[in-house]
């Protein structure tokens, strides 16, 4: 015989035992959802980097030196070649300038210069020996580069030259500015060098924001200073003036320039 | 929501464009759109629930014994008036919360967009210690945001458990007196968890709501924003047309800024006329052709293109 007290108590259990039950399934269902995005995060994480520093990768204490491109082939991955049997060497001190038609190659030899990429075949050496025996850290923090399409980060204008050279005093950031172009306009401007640029320096006409990201790329002090037709947006007076602000550097980094404006450069390859 | 949001931001002035951080439209347009979502499937059905559940459990122990049915809700209006005082608190410090993940969504963004800058300068480390500075300043927002959560919980349990604790031992002793029949007293014990739990849930979604009115506020501060008035003005040529371009003094200025970028510029372009401008950098050769196009408005006077100006041309035909 089942007691009064007893029936309370067992309808008391049975709530609490079909409670859990109940909340099992949804339980379950968020279980699901969690291991399907955790699929996609770990599948990110596992996505190799394609360029690497090898094991024994060394650090470059220098990229001053001949550097040599030795029939290189590149193609993306679709196997289209965009350089075959590509050779070219540049002397130190050296100004180059690549000159081709639209889709020609041009910026894909500065990437595989810059290590973006690399080789398909072939080699590059920098004073003789493969680069791919450096780490990538070394090579790109030798490198100044300059886009046609500069990009600025949301800052002030002197945050922006700086990030060429996270150490650089303000004089030094000055500096900079009055070589590659930038200060006149700077100090134009209603805050000067901490006027805002906007997100992605929106604030800026184009040619202003190349002059700035000359003058990070020039604060960077860099042994290796590449120009993505990096003036073209540029009036032709103060191009001449940052050209020659450029040459009168004590220390001469190599140049690869490539843009058409050929009739200031000596020697076009 | 979704469409008519893309459609909208899409419709948004240039100068709006320049002056709102990316990472900051896509925030409000998918964290906020899901809060405002979960506010609508969850906290505004589950309100509704809540309510109902409490109100005939009440009523039922009313009709069981209307003394022990007042005795029962004691401390529910300190409750309520508990919760509001949080809703309060936890809209402030959760409006906080959501711009700080806007600026950590801005982080990432200019990361990506600029990653060929990143790389250039080897800058990786630097890029890092930025991010996890945001997204250290966004976990000790969510922390507060949580930290509120909890205290009000904590509070509520306490209170609550109290009050249910006092129902069954008030309601026993009713009981053993002879005041109720003991079926009345297991009646009541099963009813009572029914009302004491709706509430504590109810605390628990006023709360809640409070993310989702705040979602719904930041939501609302990109639809009030004026389009572009692309089909206004009557005048609406077809076909090919000719005509001179006239600057009458005009000026310009960038939203934001101080100083004008045009100051009063006026030439006249006839019909068939080849134009070439010419100007030191950022002298204002691309505003100049922007306002032509009226991706931004000009601040004086006017702009003829043919013979009609801004009030009477259309965007969309120039």
């Amino acid at each position: 015989m089942i007691t009064f007290d007893g029936i309370n108590a067992f309808v008391s259990y049975l709530t609490f035992m079909m409670w859990p039950v109940q909340d099992l399934a949804r339980v379950y269902a968020e279980i699901q959802h969690s291991i399907a995005s955790a699929e996609r995060i770990i599948k990110l994480v596992d996505s190799p980097a394609e360029i690497r520093n090898k094991v024994e990768a060394g650090i470059a204490s220098t990229l001053l030196g001949y550097i040599e491109f030795d029939h290189v082939d590149f193609y993306y991955e679709d196997r289209k070649p965009v350089l075959t049997d590509f050779s070219l060497k540049v002397n130190a001190g050296e100004i180059i300038a690549l000159v081709g038609p639209t889709g020609g190659g041009k910026s894909t030899i500065v990437n595989l210069l810059c290590r973006f990429y690399e080789p398909s075949s072939g080699v590059i050496r920098i004073q003789g020996r493969d680069y791919t025996i450096y780490t990538l850290e070394s090579i790109h923090s030798r490198i100044g580069i300059v886009l046609k399409s500069p990009h600025l980060f949301s800052g002030t204008v002197r945050e922006n030259i700086r990030y060429g050279r996270l150490a650089a005093t303000d004089e030094d950031v000055e500096e900079a500015a009055r070589i590659a172009g930038p200060h006149d306009f700077i100090t134009a401007m209603a805050n000067g060098y901490d006027e805002n640029v906007g997100e992605g320096g929106n604030m800026l006409s184009v040619g202003q924001k190349q002059l700035i990201s000359l003058a990070r790329a020039d604060l960077a002090r860099p042994e290796l200073f590449i120009m993505d037709e990096a003036t073209s947006s540029v009036d032709t007076l103060t191009e001449a003036l940052i050209q020659r602000g450029m040459e009168a550097l004590d220390e001469k980094p190599h140049y690869i320039h490539y843009c058409p404006p050929l009739k200031h450069y000596p020697q076009v390859k | 929501m979704r469409d008519f949001l893309f459609d909208h931001i899409q419709r948004l002035s240039f100068s709006y464009h320049s002056q709102t951080p990316t990472g900051d439209l896509i925030e409000r347009v998918t964290s906020d759109g899901d809060a405002l979502r979960r506010f609508f499937s969850e906290e505004a059905i589950g309100i509704g629930r809540i309510t109902l559940l409490f109100l005939i459990n009440w009523l039922a122990i009313l009709n069981l014994n209307a003394k022990l049915g007042w005795i029962s809700v004691v401390v529910i209006p300190f409750i309520l008036l508990v919760s509001l005082w949080f809703f309060k608190k936890t809209t402030k410090r959760y409006e906080e919360y959501q711009t700080q993940e806007a600026i950590l969504s801005t982080t990432l963004q200019e990361n990506l967009t600029g990653v060929r800058v990143v790389k250039a300068f080897a800058r990786q480390d630097y890029e890092k210690s930025k991010f996890e500075k945001d997204n250290w300043n966004k976990f000790l927002k969510g922390k507060f945001v949580l930290i509120m959560n909890s205290l009000f919980w904590l509070l509520s349990d306490i209170v609550l458990g109290l009050q249910m604790l006092f129902n069954f031992v008030f309601a026993a002793m009713m009981a053993i007196r002879g005041e109720i029949t003991v079926g009345t007293y297991i009646a009541y014990a099963r009813l009572v968890v029914w009302l004491i739990w709706p509430i504590q849930n109810l605390g628990r979604m006023i709360v809640q709501t409070s993310t989702g009115m705040v979602s719904y506020g930041r939501l609302m501060e990109i639809v009030k924003q004026a389009r572009d008035p692309l089909t206004e003005g009557c005048f609406q040529p077809h076909g090919l047309v000719r005509g001179d371009i006239i600057f009458e003094d005009v000026s310009f200025m960038c939203e934001g800024a101080k100083t004008d970028v045009l100051k009063n510029i006026s030439f006249r372009i006839n019909s068939e006329q080849s134009v070439e401008l010419l100007g030191s950098t950022g002298s204002g050769k691309t505003s100049l052709v922007n306002l032509l196009l009226r991706f931004h408005e000009y601040t004086s006077d006017r702009i003829l293109l043919l013979r009609w100006d801004r009030d009477t041309g259309r965007i969309d035909n120039v």
